[in-house]
């Protein structure tokens, strides 16, 4: 039972990766549970993370699912220059490794993760990585990610940074 | 010859007829001009103090592309000096901040105290060194003019600059807008924001002054917290032919744009305005939440809308730049402005935002439209060109400034000749630098 649950949270990691790459918004929006928290720190320094981010600086911080909504719409109004025309990603996961809790009602997934975003005006692709830690929460039958949290690697950004990108 | 060259790139004849040539932004031979005589040869904003609070506390950073560690000593006094060991060159200090006694060079240990003298040349006495090399100065090389205002810290690495108070005239009172926002002054928020962009440093030195882009760049934005009901912003009632906008360039290179905010209810400000009033006036405190954007020739801008932006530019290439920046906010706020702040931050200032990637998206589509020589002249300077106030305009007057140039008027007029000015001073730097090299090459 709890190795099943630990084998869907994974594969729900793995789908979220492909929604985006496959550009499925509604399909990824909605493996996000309404008052979901979409979490990106800022580094302090080489070493160390922000780790509150109503005092300290995140790259985004965005709770509630409608704001990622929000960035969807922008990205694919038309009227985003930063997303125009919208660039490409490809998403690799890996490493996934779930944690649940006894009831079974959250799990923790912890990947590590890089993306290749092809920018059509450069002509070439940048690529971010890092780790995710996805915690989902079960919702009826099915998990639904309350909290992603994703670390930068490389935090010297080229550009921008959407967050469809990583 | 060279002389010459420069005199093509600013067509001036006068505020109606002011012409910037595209090579400026993309002419390998400029680049090399702007970081030798602009960058590297006059006052560069390079911090906070409030950075380096504490005795042994340092930042680093470059000055055009020269590496520099910023650190107070044991007894509170900070130094400014060259990122580079005496011997060999190597960078002494690695991190982007920290706190250390000593800077130890990791290729043949020579040690330097944190106000970047010399306390250790590894076996000295076995080294069999000439008297010559002991009568050398062995510290950590001390920048040519280092100083601060009101604790925004300035560093030279030309000795032949004016005095700082005297570069910076009436940008100190738009600075002053920025310091005094509390008692003790303000800080940077943790969180590290660095990113480059690939397109010429002066399309961000332009954007920050530019009050024309913001309904075209920024639409997806606009429209974005139109469609909120709930989290009001200093924006989602832009209405923007109904704001007034005004522009002041001032001397040196320094030029603002500003105006009322479409909506103080919003602003992290907000929540301290009655204290600020009190503290600095009527006057300042109203000037204090209007939108205010402000530069500080060559590298740095602050920029005050929904928060509080503290940017500083480095040009890597004529067609690459790497921009630090920081979220700042008046020390001791109360937490829920602060939070507000850090949001606000984020969602217009970050690369990873709403507003700020639209920015950075123009600057290398005009890059990129810059590429070749098909096309020499930029009309980008032209916009305001009769509106310009005959005399210090009230606004002015207020705040005790007087501006070498003034325009005033409604939102969609766009000023962009508050660029006229610094342009000009661009200019006559690079002059300047080119005049002694000739001399010099002349005299050698």
């Amino acid at each position: 039972m709890i190795l099943e649950r630990k084998q869907s949270a994974c594969e729900l990691v793995a789908m979220e990766a492909q929604c985006l790459d496959e550009q499925r918004w509604n399909d990824w929006l909605d493996l996000y549970s309404e008052d979901a928290i979409f979490w990106v720190p800022a580094w302090k320094n080489e070493t160390e993370l922000t780790d509150d981010p109503q005092t300290q600086l995140s790259f985004i911080y965005l709770q509630g699912r409608q704001f990622l909504d929000e960035r969807i719409r922008r990205a694919t109004s038309g009227n985003s220059v930063a997303a125009m025309p919208i660039p490409r990603t490809t998403h690799l996961v890996t490493g996934s490794v779930a944690t649940s809790s006894d009831d079974g009602m959250t799990v923790l997934v912890k990947s590590s993760w890089c993306s290749h975003i092809y920018q059509h005006k450069e002509v070439s692709s940048v690529c971010y990585s890092g780790r995710y830690e996805h915690l989902l929460q079960l919702e009826g039958n099915e998990y639904r990610i309350r909290q992603k949290k994703i670390v930068i690697a490389n935090d010297y950004l080229t550009s921008k940074l959407d967050v469809f990108y990583i | 010859m060279n002389g010459n060259r420069l005199a093509g790139l600013i067509a001036d004849n006068g505020d109606h007829d002011f012409l910037v040539h595209r090579d400026i932004y993309r002419d390998p031979e400029v680049f090399e001009w702007e970081m030798r005589y602009i960058f590297e040869g006059t006052w560069n904003l390079i911090g906070l103090e409030s950075q380096v609070p504490n005795p042994y506390d340092f930042i680093t950073a470059h000055i055009g592309r020269t590496p520099v560690i910023i650190s107070r000593d044991a007894q509170g006094k900070l130094h400014c000096v060259v990122n580079s060991c005496r011997h060999k060159g190597a960078l002494v200090c690695h991190k982007q901040q920290g706190s250390a006694r000593t800077f130890v060079c990791q290729y043949h240990g020579w040690a330097y105290d944190n106000g970047g003298k010399n306390i250790l040349i590894k076996n000295h006495r076995e080294g069999g060194y000439a008297e010559a090399f002991d009568c050398q100065n062995h510290n950590l090389q001390p920048v040519a003019r280092f100083a601060s205002y009101r604790g925004v810290m300035f560093a030279s690495l030309n000795h032949d600059v004016p005095e700082l108070e005297d570069y910076l005239g009436d940008m100190r009172k738009m600075i002053d807008l920025v310091v005094d926002q509390s008692p003790n002054g303000v800080e940077c928020i943790a969180g590290h924001i660095n990113y480059t962009f690939n397109g010429n440093w002066k399309l961000q030195l332009e954007n920050g002054v530019d009050p024309y882009h913001f309904s075209s760049t920024h639409t997806s934005y606009i429209q974005t917290l139109k469609r909120r009901d709930s989290q009001a912003s200093v924006y989602s009632t832009f209405k923007s032919a109904e704001l007034e906008r005004g522009t002041f360039g001032f001397a040196h290179g320094h030029n603002a744009m500003w105006g009322p905010a479409p909506s103080d209810k919003a602003t992290p400000l907000s929540y301290a305005r009655e204290e600020l009033e009190l503290r600095v006036g009527q006057t300042k405190a109203r000037w204090m939440t209007y939108v205010r954007n402000i530069t500080a020739f060559p590298n740095a801008q602050f920029a005050e809308n929904a928060s509080l932006q503290l940017r500083i530019w480095r040009p890597l290439s004529a067609d690459k730049t790497e921009m630090k920046t920081f979220c700042l906010a008046p020390v001791g706020e109360s937490a829920e402005a602060r939070r507000l702040r850090i949001r606000q931050y984020e969602e217009f200032f970050n690369p990873s935002g709403l507003a700020t990637p639209d920015d950075i998206a123009n600057y290398e589509d005009c890059q990129r439209g810059f590429a070749g020589a098909s096309v020499e002249w930029q009309q980008g300077h032209a916009r305001g060109a009769t509106c310009s106030s005959g005399e210090v305009p009230e606004a002015a007057k207020e705040l005790g400034i007087t501006p070498l140039s003034c325009v005033i008027g409604a939102f969609n007029l766009g000023d962009e000749t508050v660029m006229h000015s610094t342009y000009r001073y661009w200019k006559a730097l690079i002059q300047k630098g080119l005049d002694q090299d000739t001399s010099k090459g002349e005299s050698e």
